[in-house]
């Protein structure tokens, strides 16, 4: 007997739906084929839905199965499969009885007939809500991605042997009740970091630039000596981040889902992705890629920060790949398999040594550098690259009087710096400016401002545009340098909650450009 | 335990031997091995030579003697017969086409039969 079952296939992060259609005859020499480009972990389904039928005490039948998974001419992955094959072979044998609305069947087995945490099941909702299909059995772990979709009626399995008594009418599964935005938001005001900006001593002016980095989205580059806390600074900036908005929650969830990075029982992303990548990242790891394409690191740190520390140290191919992205906000990968597109809306967050001794331009430690190696150091970062960072600081060593807090027994007055949570209160006021700002154009900060919005947006005061016109002119600025300008005046106009764009918040945001060039 | 499992096997033959006969098959040959395999039986029916595989399983518990056999079997077992035809020329002559066919038994702890199941032509499974 034919049963047709329905489920999906995920490519990059859109989702086909794909017919699972299991024919059992009792004729011929009894098998079971897998048909419709299954790869590996597909194929293997066939020992996970046999074990897990048996141990869930039902006979497997001797007879001769074919599962065509169709359309049959794209290739498919995951082991999503597992469950619907079972629910068509149940079918077929005519111990269950199929839900009259279209239904989606989909998740891995285990071979004790329990379903596994599936990826992809948020990327499933979506696709359900599209294609008008009613209901969706899916793995209890993943289910609650599921939930965040309304008008869906969501069956968490949590085993065969309760998807069959459900079925039959004998003890219904309850459906899952929708994941409201309040508790989702609830979550997303726990922001954790390594570190509270309390921590760390000194610094001020670094705090202040990841401030406004963290405000407007815009890329940061940091430049000092070894143990001047620039890795410190970086893991502490998680603690500032303002929290995600609903529609890049959404977005940043999609990526994670179809990634396998939402752990079992998780539903929304709420907190801002933080990622971090050693230097011996690949490509492939960093852009994305392999066949079919997946997510790189750029795009799972989507709305949130990209942290690379030692960046002279990646490949050159590695650093040059990313100058697409950085202006373009996605990245575009083709393959002989298809071509796909991510989101890649991060910020960079990049750390480096001056040189390769790390001493060059300390007041203190002299540089044991030959100037030809200085130069090959600095070349690894091309003029291209650094022109798409807005913010360029240099991280000094602290003054050992910095480093404890004073303590008044000895009559000094004690400096206590701010905490994360003070600076991320200002970053969220600045943050809910350009949401407010940039309604309905598809973009969420100022780094991501193309040159329509800045023109609409963006209000210089005469001596602000002035003094902007002569830096342009005396340093031989580049036409994009001269619009991040204006991207980051504009962020740390926001901060001090001003309307336009004043001559102190053009100086400011051109000492970020600048300090780099003087070395 | 080795052994035990020959035993098996050769209880299992002489069993599907007998049962072929009654459904009107003529053995022309049993266990046609050279060092390549084996073929368990060759028999013939209506004009038509044909290959049997049997394969003979006490209890159920640890898979079916339908689960024995594969795609890589099945291949090894037309190479055979092509070696046989090779072989025996005349008879490849009188037969102009073969199949491959198989019997699965399942005994009891006493060589009892509890099912016993003739499936004919295998090649199409092959692919």
């Amino acid at each position: 007997m034919l049963t047709k079952i329905l489920s999906a296939a995920h490519f990059g992060l859109e989702t086909l739906p794909v017919e699972v259609e299991v024919n059992l005859a009792t004729k011929g020499f009894p098998g079971f084929t897998i048909i419709g480009l299954p790869t590996k972990s597909v194929e293997e389904a066939k020992e996970r839905v046999k074990t897990a039928l048996v141990n869930s005490g039902i006979d497997f039948p001797q007879a001769k199965i074919i599962v065509n998974l169709a359309p049959a001419d794209i290739p498919k992955e995951g082991s999503c499969y597992d469950l619907p094959i079972a629910v068509g072979i149940l079918n077929s044998l005519g111990q269950i009885r199929l839900p009259a609305e279209k239904s989606f069947f989909y998740g891995e087995l285990s071979l004790d007939g329990s379903l596994r945490h599936s990826k992809g099941v948020f990327l499933l909702a979506l696709a359900a809500k599209n294609l008008k299909v009613a209901n969706l059995f899916v793995p209890l772990p993943s289910a609650n991605e599921a939930a965040v979709i309304k008008h869906l009626n969501i069956y968490p399995v949590s085993s065969l042997k309760q998807l069959v008594s459900h079925l039959v009418g004998l003890t219904p599964i309850q459906r899952l009740k929708i994941t409201t935005k309040q508790s989702a938001s609830a979550l997303a005001n726990q922001a954790t970091a390594e570190f509270d900006f309390a921590e760390i001593m000194g610094q001020e002016q670094a705090k202040r630039a990841l401030e406004i980095a963290a405000a407007g989205s815009h890329n940061i580059f940091m430049q000092g000596p070894p143990g001047s806390g620039k890795t410190m600074l970086a893991r502490a900036l998680p603690g500032i981040l303002p929290p995600l908005t609903e529609e890049e929650s959404l977005e940043v969830t999609k990526i994670y889902s179809v990634t396998g990075n939402i752990p079992p029982g998780g539903s929304l992303v709420t907190n801002r992705p933080f990622r971090s990548s050693h230097h011996t990242t690949s490509r492939a790891g960093l852009i994305g890629g392999d066949s079919p394409p997946r997510p790189g690191e750029i795009s799972l740190a989507h709305c949130g920060v990209l942290f690379l520390d030692e960046f002279p140290e990646f490949s050159r191919s590695t650093l040059e790949a990313l100058r697409q992205p950085l202006e373009d906000g996605v990245v575009n990968i083709s393959r002989a398999a298809g071509s796909v597109q991510f989101p890649a809306q991060f910020t960079l967050v990049a750390a480096a040594n001056p040189c390769p001794c790390g001493f060059l331009g300390d007041p203190k430690n002299e540089c044991r550098c030959s100037p030809r190696q200085i130069l090959r150091y600095q070349a690894k970062l091309s003029g291209p690259l650094l022109d798409r960072i807005d913010l360029h600081l240099n991280v000094p060593a602290v003054e050992v009087e910095k480093l404890m807090p004073l303590d008044s027994a000895r009559g000094k007055p004690i400096f206590k710096p701010e905490s994360s949570a003070q600076i991320r209160a200002r970053v969220i006021k600045a943050r809910n400016l350009q949401t407010a700002r940039f309604q309905k154009t598809g973009i969420h900060s100022n780094a991501q401002m193309r040159n329509k919005h800045l023109k609409k947006f963006c209000h210089l005061t005469d001596e602000a545009y002035l003094l902007l016109k002569q830096a342009v002119n005396n340093y031989h600025l580049s036409a994009r340098t001269y619009f991040r300008l204006i991207k980051v005046s504009q962020t740390i106009a926001d901060l001090s909650a001003e309307k336009t764009i004043t001559q102190s918040h053009v100086a400011e945001a051109l000492q970020y450009r600048l300090r780099f060039q003087e070395n | 335990m080795k052994n035990l499992n020959y035993q098996t096997g050769r209880v299992g033959e002489n069993l599907a031997r007998e049962y072929l006969i009654k459904k009107g098959y003529r053995i022309l040959q049993s266990n046609f091995h050279t060092r390549f395999g084996e073929i368990d039986l060759i028999a013939a029916k209506n004009q038509k030579l044909i290959f049997v595989e049997v394969k003979t399983k006490i209890g159920d518990q640890f898979g079916t003697p339908e689960d024995m056999i594969d795609k890589r079997k099945l291949g090894k077992i037309q190479m055979m017969a092509e070696v046989f035809l090779q072989k025996n020329p005349p008879v490849a002559k009188q037969y102009p086409a073969y199949q491959i066919d198989a019997v699965c038994l399942v005994l009891g702890l006493d060589n009892e039969i509890i099912r016993i199941n003739h499936w004919e032509d295998l090649g199409s499974e092959m692919v």
